[in-house]
């Protein structure tokens, strides 16, 4: 039960945070000027809105939440479930943010999520021992280190 | 004369008032300009987040790998070694610069394009593991990185922002 819970935890206290930060940053308007003296004003831009702050925290609680997860279970089934963030991410751009998600852009997300599922998979049968934070954190991390 | 015609006058005349010209305005080639430099500009960002993002969790494996267990020292000490090490500052550093890469594409794609996309990184990261770390990489991942590609190509087929895409399709 308590697997499942931080499972669920992770995948949608990490898809909120996405979709909050998508939310924070696309309300507020297009960054333009990414010259390199203009770096300090885009970074200071980025971490005063408010959302985008609110999104961060999710992500930390997802954080927190797959270290938990990884106290209780075992790698090879962790890490592979916070994969179905692809998917929560997707249906959080279709029903929050509204995007009008092309099928073909649901058919890579499955895609995507079933190739992260195979990679996350083959290499977790190796080493258990493994930290990291979101999916692509933990996957890149895995493969670095199998 | 086609229906939406009386339509396209009545939003001219309405958008005398505007300030900026709408999209239709503008020559075509301008809006062509635009648009090869919008997805340019997309690339570029897409290209540079999951570069450091691999880049930096490469780094990131590598310091982790030459530290020594936790336990196994005074949390001074240890503490000493993560800042002095010489892959965890540079990784942090590119950890850094993904997130700035990412939130920025968030001001003008889609979240449900930038997410897929980025996803790629598990591809490079595959391919450093194989060809700079010398690992083992099992047929099993080799599939998943096909299917990965394939999905990511399948999700750069469609416009980066939806929204804007439909506003440029209106005739208004």
């Amino acid at each position: 039960m308590l697997t499942w819970l931080l499972i669920l935890l992770t995948v949608v206290a990490g898809s909120c945070g996405d979709v909050l930060c998508a939310k924070g940053m696309s309300t507020e308007g297009e960054l333009h000027d990414f010259h390199p003296s203009a770096i300090r004003r885009v970074v200071r831009s980025i971490i005063t809105r408010r959302l985008v702050i609110f999104g961060a925290l999710c992500d930390a609680v997802s954080f927190f939440a797959l270290l938990g997860l990884l106290s209780v279970t075992k790698l090879s089934i962790a890490v592979p479930a916070t994969a179905l963030s692809f998917v929560v991410d997707t249906l959080g751009a279709e029903f929050i943010l509204h995007e009008g998600v092309h099928w073909k852009r649901w058919v890579g997300v499955i895609l995507v999520t079933a190739g992260v599922l195979l990679t996350v998979q083959s290499g977790s049968h190796h080493k258990p021992e493994l930290s990291g934070t979101r999916a692509s954190t933990v996957g890149a991390v895995q493969s670095n280190q199998d | 004369m086609p229906e939406w015609c009386g339509e396209v006058a009545l939003c001219r005349w309405a958008s005398l008032w505007q300030t900026t010209p709408p999209n239709w305005q503008r020559s075509k080639g301008r809006r062509v300009a635009d648009k090869h430099a919008s997805s340019l500009k997309t690339a570029g960002f897409l290209f540079g987040a999951v570069t450091s993002n691999s880049f930096g969790n490469l780094l990131l494996a590598i310091g982790m790998d030459r530290m020594p267990d936790f336990g196994a020292t005074g949390l001074g000490h240890y503490l000493h070694l993560l800042l002095t090490n010489h892959y965890l500052i540079p990784g942090a550093a590119l950890s850094a610069a993904y997130m700035v890469f990412q939130l920025s594409l968030f001001s003008w794609a889609d979240l449900s394009f930038v997410v897929p996309v980025i996803a790629s990184s598990y591809v490079v990261t595959t391919v450093l593991s194989r060809f700079i770390l010398h690992e083992n990489v099992q047929t099993e991942r080799w599939l998943g990185v096909l299917l990965i590609t394939l999905g990511v190509i399948l999700v750069m087929g469609t416009p980066p922002n939806t929204k804007q895409y439909a506003q440029e399709s209106d005739p208004c």
